[in-house]
């Protein structure tokens, strides 16, 4: 009886592992981004949605695995990946590269198998582009890491919409270009409030190498980059007048988030604007691609 | 939308982008001052102009997709003229 109870445990534990090496919290954002843009381009079947949405799960898991093999070492010096499954000796390196790439496999069959080859070939560039671009060559050598390596992120647009609409214009351009410009301020916003842990592990953040008012600069310069991208996809017809306004709206209160961190002498001040706009920025990206559809369906 | 106020918009926008990329321009210099020890000057200038050199294409893609009759001097001289 309690050898049975154990075993169910110890699957239990196993189940959470392998779960949380895909990082689902994070990838829910990314399926929002990946789904959206589908109902932007067209009229998707609900199976071709299912399909992209396990596929484009799978995927992101993939590289979130791949990605914690690949900082194994650093993971075990900062407080918040601490606790991840190798660190915490609670799976072997090997054990969790393997799932990294049975999971990109995985969605590779699924997408280009139920979906379209384009569709899986972009899927899988954003893979390969977090794991080698961002992880293995940026991640540790430049302040800009995340600048060039948010578009790795940015890739599930384009493979929501090359589902639907089996090509990539300049429509599914600009989806790519709204995440990879949302980016810097985003992460940066962490990075300002996490500069210790970045510090421990060696990894050149913009706050640790370029100090905090420059990276300030840089988020509010990024996040009036962002803003003014998010404004033409409407001056060629792919939205109209609700979408501006949201978009206007929405980009208003960012940017009103960011100049607050950047106007803000005390430390305690800035710190919880910067927390402010991390969380912010999130909610930002999601109501934004949940206007593009509404607008699209109006 | 109208012509006139997605040219307007246009207008905006791309305005509220160069001067954005100016000053991302200029604080990479300025942070590249400040230290960064392991980075290699050429390749972060490279990151950061990179994205800007790809806007400007952009840019000029979605300007023609919005005038989808005018020549490629047009489009030009018709941002200039935008812009100005």
């Amino acid at each position: 009886m309690n050898e049975a109870v154990a075993s169910t445990a110890a699957s239990r534990t196993l189940a959470s592992d392998l779960l949380s090496l895909t990082k689902p919290r994070i990838i829910s954002l990314l399926l929002v981004t990946t789904i959206a843009p589908m109902f932007v381009a067209g009229t998707p079947s609900w199976l071709a949605v299912l399909w992209v949405a396990v596929g484009g799960y799978l995927m992101a898991g993939g590289a979130n695995a791949v990605n914690m093999y690949l900082d194994r070492d650093i993971d075990d010096v900062m407080a918040r990946t601490r606790l991840r499954p190798i660190p915490s000796g609670r799976m072997t390196p090997r054990a969790v590269i393997a799932f990294g790439i049975a999971l990109a496999t995985a969605a590779t069959y699924l997408l280009a198998h139920f979906v379209n080859l384009l569709t899986a070939a972009l899927a899988l560039g954003g893979f390969y582009f977090y794991v080698f671009v961002y992880t293995r060559w940026l991640k540790r050598r430049s302040p800009q890491n995340i600048v060039i390596g948010g578009a790795a992120g940015a890739f599930p647009p384009l493979v929501g919409w090359a589902a639907v609409t089996g090509r990539v214009d300049l429509a599914s351009l600009y989806l790519f270009l709204i995440i990879f410009y949302w980016t810097p301020p985003h992460f940066w916003a962490l990075a300002l409030n996490k500069q210790a842990d970045y510090g421990r592990a060696g990894v050149p953040m913009a706050p640790l190498v370029w100090g905090e008012r420059e990276t300030m600069d840089q988020m509010l310069w990024y996040s009036v980059l962002l803003v003014a991208i998010t404004l033409l996809p409407a001056c060629f017809g792919v939205f109209g007048l609700p979408y501006v306004v949201a978009a206007c709206v929405l980009g208003a209160l960012l940017l009103r988030g960011v100049w607050r961190v950047r106007a803000s002498r005390e430390h305690h001040a800035w710190v919880r604007h910067a927390w402010w706009v991390y969380g912010y920025s999130l909610l930002y990206l999601a109501l934004l691609f949940v206007a593009m559809v509404v607008d699209r369906h109006l | 939308m109208s012509t006139s106020i997605t040219d307007a918009m246009f207008a905006v926008a791309a305005t509220a982008i160069v001067v954005a990329q100016y000053f991302i321009l200029r604080s990479t210099r300025r942070g590249m001052a400040f230290g960064g020890r392991r980075a290699a000057p050429l390749l972060e200038w490279m990151y950061a102009i990179v994205p800007a050199l790809a806007l400007v294409v952009v840019l000029a893609w979605t300007w023609r997709t919005m005038h989808p009759t005018g020549s490629s001097a047009g489009v030009t001289s018709s941002i200039v003229r935008t812009l100005s």
